[in-house]
């Protein structure tokens, strides 16, 4: 397990003493023991250095344990998925079975770093896990899963695939299922995929768990649908952004949009970034610019590969990279300790994502930045976010002279990226041809020369 | 209705174009194994329930650590319908219902499940033991890799006593052994069962420990080879029959027992063989082991087209064991695959419908292809659990290359499912150990540094491997029947990397030189033994004859055409030609006796010890051109050699003169004759 992602569950479960404002705070000295987590799985908790459970995990956690299914409203970075684990866990060890828990996950990242938490904390006691997402072969997968672990961690998509395609592979002994960050998934359109999942699993007997930042007529559906009696888990109210997040918006036209961002990130120089933007080609093209001028960018989106987008991340969790340029792909669910502003270079265009985008930041107890820029074409998109948490923010203050100073080298940086950007372009096209014309070359040495050989190494006479 | 299709499928692929294989086959193989089950007549005609993956079964509980890994679950209802055997309750003395006698070995070898605490043995030594004595075969050695030795289930190595066959196999052994006589000409006994020396190889086979046998000869080959065929026929059979046995559970309890019996791909065996010939005799072994009355055998007639030796008897002035080598169809490129199924063997089976494929090296070469090629096909090579490479060192004469890329391919991680149910697959294969239960059988006519990398460096049997290391008895140099000093010269390597650079540099430095300057030496021959040092000799000689013009040679190697052959044998016997180069490939496939050779140069020594004396007997004053009288004094032979040869100098000196001659380092020339 990466230590960074370490350090970042022992501050989600460090106790809060800085948080005057919470009335639990006095007496937030429950132990993981009290929680009815069994010896061995509080050993694997003291390990990784978590000394008391978060909020959801002392709600979660008891309700689990007595076998209910549990709809939980918690957000990224409150520590649920230990929340889900520690009972799968729990359960695990009474009864040791394969394929035994299915997690639902909307992205890849997300799948990994769910898998990251069982294996530390499943790991002493031999469980294994499997991650089956999309982007890597299906075979390799169907050999995973062959081994049959105790946990599967899956998208619904690659796991509809592997259900239809890959002959042998039943989940009809599952007993746990847990779908984490439901409305993501809903939103994402896998609602088909999550209807077939349910329906091939075994209804009696199996426990459920829904977790979701924001309960959607989605969510809810899908809650009847798959939870029997559920209770009801919540740890912060609806839509309301943490209080340490300082939030404002910056009210500019769309051509300055990059002078102002490279303003602000030396305005806020040595922090570090997650960068919001519209669209893969955005973010590549941002890159380029903010790296001619010096800044130690690194893009995340969708088209990049699966190993280039952990390897990616790593380099920014590892803080060799302090600017994250990231599309909503990365939105949601990774788990990215250091950061200590989010810039909405694009503004999110459903309102809810707003949320999740600033959800990187101000968390466990630290404090944070969020800027949203708002362009003269995102006036209607900005006015819904402030409906939708419902106050009103303060204006980002810069001083236009200084900005405008930045005008001339910017768009110079601007003019390389672009020039860049062709280049890499026409690369990626003429390594395409050539990768062919070589494929041609060989196979016309080689084939005579094979067939003389062929024929001369027979025996004549 | 199963058969009509498998006969269909069966005439339209061919065996040289892959292609052809994948769609030719009729229906996946796994769709054929469950038409095969219908065949039981203890199995219900319910057919889907096992394809119905989707299927929502209530879960019953599941136990993990079941012997014979048997994964049954106790749901209650399933006990009920499984009716008058109860499957669940006594597991134990229900696979001891399974076993038939003989299957101890399959069983606790292929269907032991390690555990990946303590496995694989990492990093895979084999611990050096002592050789012993052991009945019928002299000396051998058996060596275990460490560690997990203690966990594993044990298989009692048997010296002697009979190894029990399959049912099927045991009825059809007489008509087997009568096949085996066939082969052996000039043999009349007649036997009814298998002779000791069978007996002793069988039991060490069926021990599933990896098996080197580098004392192989024409009075053994066909008992060898009858060993490793019952030996793998036995295990496919035996697999087979678990396999339906379990497909039958598995029907019976509803889906609700698991077995883990099979690899990712269906071939289990592979037999690597030099020429059509020996697979021709091999498939006619195992035409009569699986013979019934009712079965049938399909393309037995493309069978018979493409292999049948033919009918003329080739005798000659050559050496009897040329006749041997290539006695029948001497083609090298050809792969069968064979499948077996309840009274049927389909000949030219898709290699994914295949239990057995047999193989030249050049024939699966050209279906595995090279990296980059754009139709490649290796993917049935996943879960070979036997390889045997009969007659190893002809693949010398071949292409070695070949063994290694197939050695390469084996247990590579297959790029599609085939269609493979995942929930049959064992559990070892899916965990990638494929390479550690895979027994390697190598039987050659000597040892070879060669071999012992390809068995180094791709053989990892966890079980160990038997290796046969009797002493040399029958040197070649005793062959020798001419009266030629016989020089054995050392040169001095760096590595064994540096071998090849010092070996040339030695010969172009030290050797020919004073060939050049000696007046009384005229036709010489430079043997050669590998086609890389040919050639370079042959280019670094053309340049020496461009500077000077009174040196001239001429050369023989496996890719010279036939005129120039009878062309450059007539120059060098008329000692118009100083030199020869001549190729060991060339001897080998040819074996003529070159006349006019008076001195001889083994740039390198022979692969096949014998030819050393025989390439020393052309030096006979018989065979020479207007010989002065007196002369044959004059004749010399020279050997080339260096501390990494010894595994060739063995054979060729024998024990004692090896001894003396690698041992003493610093006497760089050691001189034989005949005495």
């Amino acid at each position: 397990m990466a230590t960074s992602s370490e350090d970042e569950d022992r501050l989600e479960n460090e106790p809060k003493t800085t948080q005057g404002n919470d009335p639990d705070d006095g007496e937030d000295k429950t132990t993981f023991k009290e929680l009815g987590v069994v010896d061995v799985l509080c050993e694997a908790c003291e390990a990784l250095k978590w000394r008391t459970p978060s909020k959801i995990q002392k709600e979660a956690i008891p309700v689990a344990l007595q076998g209910r299914d549990i709809i939980g409203l918690a957000e990224t970075g409150s520590g649920k998925t230990a929340a889900f684990a520690l009972p799968i866990l729990q359960a695990l060890l009474e009864n040791p079975a394969r394929l035994f828990a299915l997690i639902l996950t909307p992205t890849r990242e997300l799948a990994f770093q769910i898998s990251e938490q069982f294996e530390a904390l499943g790991s002493t006691i031999g469980i294994k896990s499997a991650v089956i997402v999309g982007g890597i072969d299906m075979m390799t997968q169907a050999m995973m899963l062959a081994k049959k672990p105790h946990v599967v961690i899956a998208t619904p998509g690659r796991l509809i695939d592997h259900l239809e395609n890959t002959k042998g592979f039943t989940l009809k002994n599952l007993r746990y299922l847990v779908m984490d960050e439901a409305d993501r998934i809903l939103n994402m359109d896998f609602e088909e995929e999550v209807d077939k999942i349910l329906k091939v699993i075994p209804r009696e007997n199996r426990r459920t768990y829904l977790y979701s930042a924001t309960m959607t007529k989605k969510v809810a559906k899908l809650q009847r649908a798959s939870l029997t009696d559920p209770v009801r888990v919540e740890v912060s109210t609806k839509y309301q952004t943490v209080d340490k997040l300082q939030q404002y918006y910056l009210f500019i036209p769309a051509k300055y949009k990059e002078v102002h961002l490279v303003h602000l990130l030396q305005d806020l120089a040595g922090q570090s970034f997650i960068v919001f933007c519209a669209t893969c080609n955005g973010t590549q093209k941002l890159a380029l610019m903010l790296r001619n001028l010096g800044f130690t960018a690194i893009p995340l989106h969708g088209q990049m590969s699966q190993a280039k987008r952990l390897g990616a991340l790593q380099k920014f969790k590892a803080q060799a990279r302090n600017i994250l340029l990231a599309t909503d792909v990365a939105a949601r669910g990774l788990d990215i300790p250091h950061v200590d502003v989010v810039i909405n270079y694009d503004i999110p265009t459903h309102s809810k994502d707003y949320i999740h985008r600033v959800g990187r930041t101000a968390r466990a107890g630290r404090s944070g930045k969020a800027v949203t820029f708002v362009s003269q074409y995102d006036v209607e998109l900005y006015q819904r976010i402030e409906h939708l948490i419902g106050k009103q923010l303060p204006k980002y203050d810069v001083l236009e002279r200084e900005v405008l100073v930045l005008e001339e080298r910017v768009q110079e940086a601007q003019r390389f990226a672009r020039q860049e950007m062709r280049e890499l372009d026409d690369k990626r096209k003429d390594s395409k041809k050539k990768k062919r014309a070589d494929d041609d070359d060989r196979d016309a040495e080689n084939a005579p020369g094979m067939k003389n050989r062929m024929k001369k190494s027979k025996h004549r006479e | 209705m199963a058969s009509d299709e498998e006969d269909s499928e069966g005439d339209g692929d061919s065996m040289d174009e892959v292609d052809d294989q994948d769609s030719a086959a009729g229906g996946s193989p796994r769709e054929d194994e469950e038409a095969e089950q219908e065949d039981e007549p203890s199995v219900g005609t319910d057919d889907d329930s096992e394809d119905e993956q989707l299927g929502v079964v209530p879960s019953p509980r599941k136990d993990e650590r079941k012997k014979e890994s048997v994964r049954a679950k106790n749901g209650s209802e399933h006990v009920q319908e499984t009716g008058v055997r109860d499957n669940t309750s006594d597991e134990e003395d229900d696979s001891a219902d399974d076993q038939e006698e003989g299957d101890t070995n399959y069983i606790s070898h292929l269907e032991w499940e390690p555990d990946d605490r303590d496995f694989p043995p990492e990093p895979y030594v084999l611990q050096s033991s002592p050789p012993q004595q052991w009945p019928h075969l002299g000396l051998i050695k058996i060596q275990e890799p460490p560690k997990i030795a203690a966990k594993t289930p044990s298989i009692h190595l048997k010296s002697t006593g009979k190894v029990v066959l399959k049912k099927l196999i045991a009825d059809n052994l007489e008509r087997v052994l009568k096949t085996q006589q066939s082969f052996e000409k000039d043999d009349t006994r007649s036997k009814s069962k298998l002779d000791p020396f069978e007996e002793s190889i069988l039991n060490i086979l069926n021990s599933y420990r990896d098996f080197y046998y580098p004392e192989h000869t024409w009075e053994r080959a066909e008992s060898l080879r009858l060993c490793y065929t019952l030996h793998c026929m036995n295990h496919i059979l035996r697999s087979r029959a678990r396999s339906v046995k379990h497909s039958t559970k598995i029907k019976k309890s509803n889906s609700s027992l698991e077995f883990q019996d099979q690899g990712l791909t269906r071939v289990k065996a592979l037999i690597i063989l030099p020429f059509k010939n020996s697979a021709y005799r091999v498939i006619k072994l195992i035409l009569e082991m699986v013979k019934e009355t009712k079965s049938k055998v399909i393309n037995e007639d493309r069978f018979d087209q493409e292999f049948r030796p033919p009918d003329e008897d080739i005798q000659g002035k050559k050496p009897d064991d040329y006749y041997k080598f290539f006695e029948g169809d001497t083609d090298d490129m050809f792969r069968i695959g064979l499948r077996f199924t309840k009274r049927r063997v389909q000949l030219y089976a898709s290699f994914y419908s295949a239990d057995l494929v047999i193989a030249s090296p050049v024939g699966l070469r050209a279906i595995i292809g090279a990296e980059g090629d754009e139709k490649r096909d290796f993917d049935f090579l996943s879960s070979i659990e036997i390889v045997v490479l009969d007659q190893t060192d002809v693949f010398f004469m071949q292409n070695w290359e070949h063994v290694i890329h197939i050695f390469k391919h084996l247990h590579a991680k297959p790029k599609e499912s085939h269609g493979v149910d995942f929930s049959r697959v064992r559990t070892w294969c899916v965990s990638d150990w494929g390479k550690y239960f895979r027994q390697n059988i190598v039987l050659s006519r000597f040892q070879n540094p060669q071999i012992n990398a390809l068995l180094k460096r791709y053989n990892f049997n966890y079980r160990g491997l038997v290796s046969a290391c009797n002493p040399v008895e029958d040197p070649s140099i005793a062959q020798v029947v001419v009266h030629v000093p016989q020089i054995f010269r050392a040169f001095e390597p760096r590595s064994a990397a540096d071998v090849s650079n010092r070996r040339f540099e030695f010969f172009t430095e030290e050797i020919l030189p004073q060939l050049m300057k000696d007046n009384l030496v005229s036709h010489c021959m430079i043997y050669v033994r590998q086609y890389f040092d040919f050639v370079r000799l042959r280019n670094f000689m053309r340049d020496l004859a461009e500077q000077d013009a009174g040196f001239k040679f001429c050369q023989i190697s496996e890719y010279t055409e036939d005129g120039r052959v009878a062309q450059a044998r007539s120059m060098f016997f008329h000692g118009k030609r100083k030199f020869l180069l001549y190729s060991e490939r060339f001897h080998f496939f040819h074996r003529y006796t070159i006349k006019g050779v008076r001195h001889v140069v083994f740039y390198e020594l022979p692969t096949y010890p014998h030819f050393y004396s025989e390439i020393l007997n052309m030096l006979s004053t018989t065979n020479q051109y207007k010989l002065a009288s007196g002369m044959e004094s004059t004749f010399t032979a020279t050997s080339l050699y260096c501390k990494y040869d010894v595994l060739t100098l063995k054979p060729i000196l024998g024990e004692r003169r090896t001894a003396t001659v690698v041992q003493k380092v610093d006497k760089k020339n050691h001189l034989f004759t005949r005495d």
